[in-house]
This record gives structure tokens, sequence and C-alpha cells, in this order.
């Protein structure tokens, strides 16, 4: 049984009064992440922590294993997948007071920051030197860097820099012990061995707390710009990525949205989207002005040769101006508007890219079977670490969670969605992260290799006390 | 409680979305660090009091009311958060949850004196009566002074006077004190709020007087928006900020300036900014004094970061309020300015506050107390 007054004085010892709550309205604002797990049960931690610095967490931990009691890292409480959430109540450790931007090394290309650092302020950090850092999520303003190393975050950045994993070349990370370790290093290929950064990397803090990271940063591209580009289907849409890689273009940004995304992302500027648009993809470059106008020139080919008709300025502009939110674009967000009457939540997945039309008219059909014929949002594709062609897709579907029905709906769909893609030969995506989300069939797909990272978990946490019950691992 | 289920919606999305824009701007949250001190908390602590999980209870008061009503999160948000905290914050009070004491003092002195600084209103009244404007019974303008200018910052007043006159404005002034009741009703006093707004219009009425000119952004906001709500009435009186007022004046050419040169840059304060939407007519009359180079703070206008005095937040939490106010002043230090003008008696005292705690040298100054130096 917890002691609980026992672990808050701890605690308290350790932090100071004013960064530990047990009560139950802070409590409460941390049992909710951006997904529809953390509204379908109770995720309410018993207490909160908010240590300062490195060695105050490392102390929180270790009265967590000797308690026996589960902690769970929370940084922005961003997370579409309930991976924060509290899944055995515990502890909840904020780690949004470790946000020191450490060093920012223009010579050498590299950023060290704490890990509760938010993502923007690394972003400017990096600018007020000259260089540019390329994860940028939409969350980026609220998200922190250790929240986005822990569920792989992507980036509108991503198609040109990678994913957030591809920005790593050292980490900070405490153990279940409470032990620090230090993983990589300035330079590039500072990994001698097994490169150890992947234990920590998208694992959602199941394996270790990460504090502290050096971080890839580029030289300041000095121009960028985009255009946006209808298409009638998916094919066609990733055809003209195809082709555009082929021709040797490299943009920054690819996003593809079909018809219904890009009618909720246009809501706050309310800008109407052509009738015949059922794909569309945003494609940004950046570079000198020479690289970018003939990367946009050649993008703009290959996509009519698809049958694509460029998109008017505005939805272009608007649509750029809905994901790349930062310090001056902030009241341009969709986030919040459009979501009083359901909650959209994600199926994460990736199928083989010739299977992405299939893998959304089956959705399209699963909805009908479902009976949510008029829902408003669709597909969500994203290009990745491999240029402009797409590597994963996402399905939202808004729901209303004030009727229970419709919640115990959405969990039966979300099977079949799932199922459907591993059938497909596809793959849960860890590109949100998996949570309590995607977690589910996470054993079916790996099968005997789940064995490997139970005993490597029994190994790094042998109490479990790191995100019990979370990700797939045992309560 | 039903007052505030009408923000259902906004709570309900709030909890769905959880992107915690409004967060890491928050001048609460960045001084007291739990999410919850965060317009995403407060929403989330509504969300839970209409659910029924949480209670309006001591706990959840000291949560809501810091709050210093700076409505950055509405921008962020797109939902006007700063709006729901405050019906909260006026349910807490209503409902005689024991609210923190540094913020029930608003009210309490507020019902005992008329004003929140429990001066005797008689002073305020012969302050008031000394000035020659008082005698007047006719004038193209009335001038309402708030309490904070009569009892903080009179100094202030002798320059706003001063313009006006070296502009040969037509003006008279009340012989009476009247708190326009914006400390009250930021702190969830409603009814008191609602006595003031009374009297205030009552004064104006006797005065037989259309065109007011305020220049307390708090009073403005108050007069401006905040009387139709709690009179549920039309507005009966043109209401006019000084910075429009003076800007105007300068741009007619009726007030002779002499050149300084200074770099300055200016605060937007809440309650006239966001609030009320006088983000130029300030920065207008600055940019017109010759030799001033006027340059703007990392954060300015809309985006405009809070000196952390209002919404009661400076007596309920006097240090955490200047050491938000000190983090204002480093910003304008980062500018190259040496002058951080405002045009808001609270936020000029805040500010001059938080310097002074970090010994800066930036010098504080109002709108009007620079011009009057130079006219």
């Amino acid at each position: 049984m917890l002691d609980h007054s026992k672990l808050e004085k701890s605690l308290i010892d350790i932090v100071g009064t004013k960064y530990v709550s047990s009560e139950l309205c802070d409590r409460l604002v941390y049992s909710k992440d951006y997904s529809i797990e953390g509204i379908a049960d109770d995720y309410t931690p018993d207490i909160i922590v908010k240590p300062g610095t490195v060695d105050e967490v490392a102390e929180v931990v270790k009265i967590a294993n000797q308690m026996n009691v589960p902690i769970y890292t929370w940084g922005g409480g961003t997370s579409m997948s309930g991976n924060p959430l509290a899944v055995e109540h515990g502890i909840v450790l904020d780690m949004k007071r470790l946000n020191q931007v450490l060093d920012v090394d223009p010579d050498n290309l590299t950023i060290t920051v704490q890990a509760g650092t938010i993502i923007e302020n690394i972003y400017n950090a990096a600018l007020d030197e000259g260089v540019f850092f390329a994860h940028h999520p939409e969350s980026s303003l609220s998200s922190t860097i250790g929240g986005a190393l822990s569920c792989m975050g992507i980036s509108i950045y991503g198609a040109k820099y990678g994913y957030v994993y591809d920005q790593v070349l050292a980490m900070e990370v405490i153990l279940s012990s409470g032990k620090k370790i230090r993983i990589g290093g300035k330079s590039y290929l500072s990994l001698p061995t097994h490169n150890l950064l992947n234990l920590f990397l998208g694992a959602e803090g199941t394996l270790g707390i990460i504090t502290e990271t050096t971080l890839k940063v580029y030289p300041k591209p000095p121009t960028r710009d985009r255009i946006s580009y209808g298409f009638p289907d998916i094919t066609t849409a990733i055809e003209a990525c195809k082709e555009a890689h082929a021709a040797g273009c490299w943009p920054e940004t690819v996003f593809l949205f079909d018809r219904r995304s890009l009618v909720q992302y246009m809501e706050r500027s309310k800008t109407p989207i052509p009738d015949e648009v059922s794909m569309a993809v945003l494609f940004g470059a950046s570079g000198c002005i020479e690289m970018v106008e003939t990367t946009l020139a050649v993008i703009a080919k290959c996509s009519k040769e698809q049958g694509g008709s460029e998109l008017p300025q505005d939805i272009t502009q608007s649509w750029w101006n809905s994901i790349n939110i930062g310090k001056d674009t902030f009241d341009q967000s969709n986030f919040a508007l459009s979501h009083t009457e359901y909650e959209p939540d994600l199926v994460d997945a990736c199928v083989p890219l010739s299977r992405f039309q299939e893998y959304s008219d089956f959705c399209d059909d699963l909805k009908k079977e479902f009976g949510w014929v008029d829902i408003d949002f669709g597909a969500f594709i994203v290009g990745g670490p491999r240029g402009p062609i797409p590597f994963c897709i996402y399905f939202s579907v808004p729901i209303d969670t004030r009727i229970k029905a419709e919640v115990d709906k959405w969990f039966q769909f979300k099977e079949r969605m799932y199922r459907r893609a591993l059938e497909m030969g596809g793959s849960l995506s860890n590109a949100n992260g998996l949570g309590l989300r995607s977690s589910p069939w996470v054993q079916d797909q790996l099968g005997s290799a789940w064995d490997l990272l139970t005993d490597l978990k029994s190994l790094l946490d042998p109490k479990n006390i790191l995100n019990r019950g979370n990700r797939g691992f045992s309560s | 409680m039903e007052r505030l289920e009408k923000f259902e919606d906004w709570a309900r999305a709030c909890m769905h979305v959880r992107c915690g824009f409004c967060r890491e701007n928050c001048p609460a949250y960045s001084q007291l660090q739990l999410d919850t001190y965060a317009a995403k908390g407060k929403m989330t602590i509504l969300y839970h009091l209409l659910k029924g999980k949480l209670e309006l209870d001591e706990a959840v008061a000291e949560r809501v009311f810091a709050c210093t009503s700076c409505g950055l999160c509405d921008v962020a948000c797109g939902y006007n958060q700063s709006e729901a905290i405050h019906e909260m914050k006026t349910v807490l009070y209503d409902q005689g949850v024991a609210i923190p004491e540094g913020y029930m003092k608003v009210s309490t002195k507020t019902r005992e004196s008329g004003n929140p600084y429990s001066v005797d209103a008689n002073e305020g009244a012969r302050f008031l009566q000394s000035l020659p404007e008082s005698e007047l019974s006719t004038a193209d303008y009335t001038l309402f002074l708030g309490c904070t200018q009569i009892y903080r910052e009179s100094n202030e007043i002798g320059s706003l006077l001063k313009i006006l006159r070296a502009a040969g404005v037509s003006f008279r002034i009340p012989t009476e004190q009247i708190c326009c009741g914006s400390p009250a009703y930021r702190v969830g006093d409603e009814a008191q709020a609602r006595e003031q707004a009374r009297r205030v219009t009552n004064l104006f009425e006797r005065m037989e007087s259309d065109n007011i000119l305020v220049s307390c952004a708090g009073c403005y906001r108050m007069l401006i928006h905040d009387y139709e709500i709690l009179l549920n009435d039309d507005a009966k009186f043109k209401i006019t900020h000084s910075m429009e007022f003076l800007q105007e004046l300068v741009q007619d050419d009726k007030l002779k300036i002499r050149p300084l040169n200074a770099i300055i840059t200016y605060h937007d304060p809440c309650h006239l900014g966001r609030h009320s939407g006088v983000y130029e007519a300030p920065r207008q009359i600055l940019s017109s004094i010759l030799g001033v180079k006027l340059v703007e703070m990392e954060w300015n206008r809309k985006f405009a970061k809070c000196c952390g005095a209002g919404g009661g937040f400076r007596s309920g939490r006097g240090e955490d309020a200047i050491a938000i106010a000190a983090n204002r002043v480093r910003e304008a230090e980062a500018t190259g300015a040496s002058i951080l003008v405002t045009a808001c008696p609270f936020c000029l005292r805040n500010l001059r506050d938080g310097a002074q705690s970090v010994n800066s040298q930036m010098k504080i100054e109002s709108v009007e107390s620079l011009l009057a130096e130079l006219v």
C-alpha cells in the first residue's frame, strides 16, 4: 500500500513545496493528453512533481524505485497517443523546469538543451546564432524536446531534415535506478558501438528518462517558399511526389491532406477549397532563391503531369500558417477551434506506399459501416526522411466523446484499422508515439521480438516503475 | 454553477486538444509553475467542476484567482478563455468560497471605502475639487480620473492636465471621486462592480456629460466594454481614451513638443491593447516626437506580455506580480531603449517596482508624463 504522505514528504524534500502537489485540481490537469484514451479511463496521478535539475530528477526516480511507485514523465502534455498518462497513477514527473538551452555551437552545427525545453525556444535560440533547428511540429510552442524525442515527433520540415530522431547526436538519460548515463557526443557518429540512443528514442520514457540532448542544427536557408496542388486522388498525388523525387527535388515540407482534413485546417481562415480537389499536397522548399524557384517549378511540372492543379495562393498561405505555428503566428492555430463537438483521434499506421489509396478507401468504407457518413476529418500523409516521397498515413475520426457508445465504437473501429494495416504488410506507426492508442497490437506485430523487448525492459527497469502499464508493457 | 455552463463547449474543446499554447506566455504560469495556473489548467478545472468531479473550494479558488486577466491565452486559443476564468472568479466569489486574502481585500476595501485603496473618499473629492476644471459647469469633455491615478499616481494627473491645458482643450472634472469598479470586478465582486457602474453612470448623467475622456486603461475597459454587460444597457456616453485623444491633438498640431533624443519602447497595457484594440495611438504620439527612436519589444501589440499587475494579481500575489514586471523590464532592456513607456497607471507602478527589484536603470514613464515634460 502506497504511503502517500511519506511519498509527498520525500518529494518535497527533494524539490521544495512549490513544485509538488497532491491537490486533485492539479492532478486532473495532468490526467489527459490529446487522445481519446485519456478521456475513456481514469489516469489521474497521485502526485505531481516538477524538479528543477537533473540531480533532482535522479533523486525523484530513486524515491520512486525505493517505494515502488510508477513514474510518468510529462513534457508539454500534447501527446496524441496517451503516452504520458498515469496508467497506474503514481507520480507525474513534469520536466518543464529543465528548460535551459545550454550551448549553441554554430561552428559545429550543434545545440545542446535540457529535455524540458520548449521546441520553439530551441528553434529561436538557434536562429539567434544564425543556424536552423529543423524539428518543428505544429505543437512546437508548447511541446518539449524530451517529449518529441520520446514520441518520434514529426516536423513540418521533415521531408528534407528528417524525424526528430535524425537530429540527435547525444543524450543524457536517467535510468530507473537513478543512475545518469550519457550516450553520443558533439561530433557525428559518436556511437562507437551499438546505437544505444535508439533504446531511448521513441521509447516514451519506458526505459529511461531523457534529461539532456545535443541536437544537429543546420546552416540557415536564406529563403523559403511553397506551393500547393490539388489532385484527384491519393495515387496521383503520390506519383507526383515520386516524379519530383526522381527529378532531384528536395523539398523540406511535404504534407498531404485529403479534402476533409484541409477544410478543417482552413476553419480559422475561412478559406474555401475548390470543389474538384480530393487530395492536396503542400510542398515547401528552402535554399537560395534560384534553388527554391527551380524546385517549386519542377514540382509544379510533375504535379501537372499527374493531373494536379495549383491551389490558390491564399490556401497555400493559410495552410502553411496553420501548421507553422510559431511565436509570431500562434493566433493562427486551429487546435482548439472546431473541437467543441468532437474529439479527433488518430489511427497512425504505415502501409506500403502502393497501398495508401487502398487503405484510405478501406477507411472510408469502414466509416460507412460504423455509420459515420458525414464525418469531416480524413487522411493526412506526411513526407518524411526520404524526401518528397510520403511515408506515413494517418486517419483522424472525430468522435463525440459525450456519447459513450461512440467512444466504444471508436475503439472497435481503431482495432479494425490497425488489424487491416498489419494484414496489408503495414505497421503500427511510432510517428506520434505508440502510447495507449496503438500498443494493443504491438505484440502481434513484433512476434518473437516482443520477448527481447520485455527482457530489455526488465533489465533496465526491474521494478517496472517507468511508464508502468503503457506501451504494451505489463502493469 | 449555471453561469459556467455556457463555457462547457470551450472547456471540452480544451480538454480534447490540450495544445497548451496558452501556457508558456501565461504570466501566472511563469511564476507559479504548475500547468494548473495556465488557462489550460483553469479550463480543466472548469470542465471537472461541470462534471462534478471538482468542487468550488479553496484550492480551486487559489488557482483560478491566480490570473492577471491579460488575455494572451485568448489570442493563442481562439476562445476567450480569460472570459471563462473571469466568470469562474465571479462564481467563486458569489458562492462564498474562501478566496485568497489579497484578492478579497480589493473587494472589501471597495465596498467599505468606495475605492480599492481604502482611502477616505473625501480625500479624493478634495483633490478633485482643488483642480480648477472641477468648477466648470460645462465643457466639451468630462475627464474621468481613476483611483490609482488619484491615490497613487497623482503626478500623472498633473502631466495630463498640463497637456490638455496647453492644447486648449475644453474639459471639466467631476467633484466626486467614484471608483469605476474595475478592481472589484476583476476579483469576482460583480455586485459591487455593478454598484460602482451605477454610481459613475449617475454622475455622468447628473453632470449631463456625453463626451467622457479617460486616461486609466482599467477604467477605459470598464466604461467602454463592461458597463454594458453589468448594467445590461447600451452605451450612453462616448468614451475616449487619452491616447487616442492626444494622438489627435498631436496630429492636428495642437501641441508644441520639444525634441527628445532617446530610444523608447512601449509596453501595451492589456486593458488598452488586447482588450480594447488601442495599439497605434500611443506609438504615433511617441513617434511624432522629434529625435525619438521608437523600438519594439519582442512581444508587442496583441502578443504583448502582461506587466503582472492585472486581475487583482498585484494585490493577491505582490512578489509574483513584481517578478513578472521585472521580466518585462528585462525584455525592454534588450531593445536598447533607455525609456520604457506605457499608458496605464497600474502597469506604470508595477513596471517601476519590477525595475527596482532587479536594479534596472530603465526609466519607466507614462506617455502623458513624457509628453508633459516636452510641452
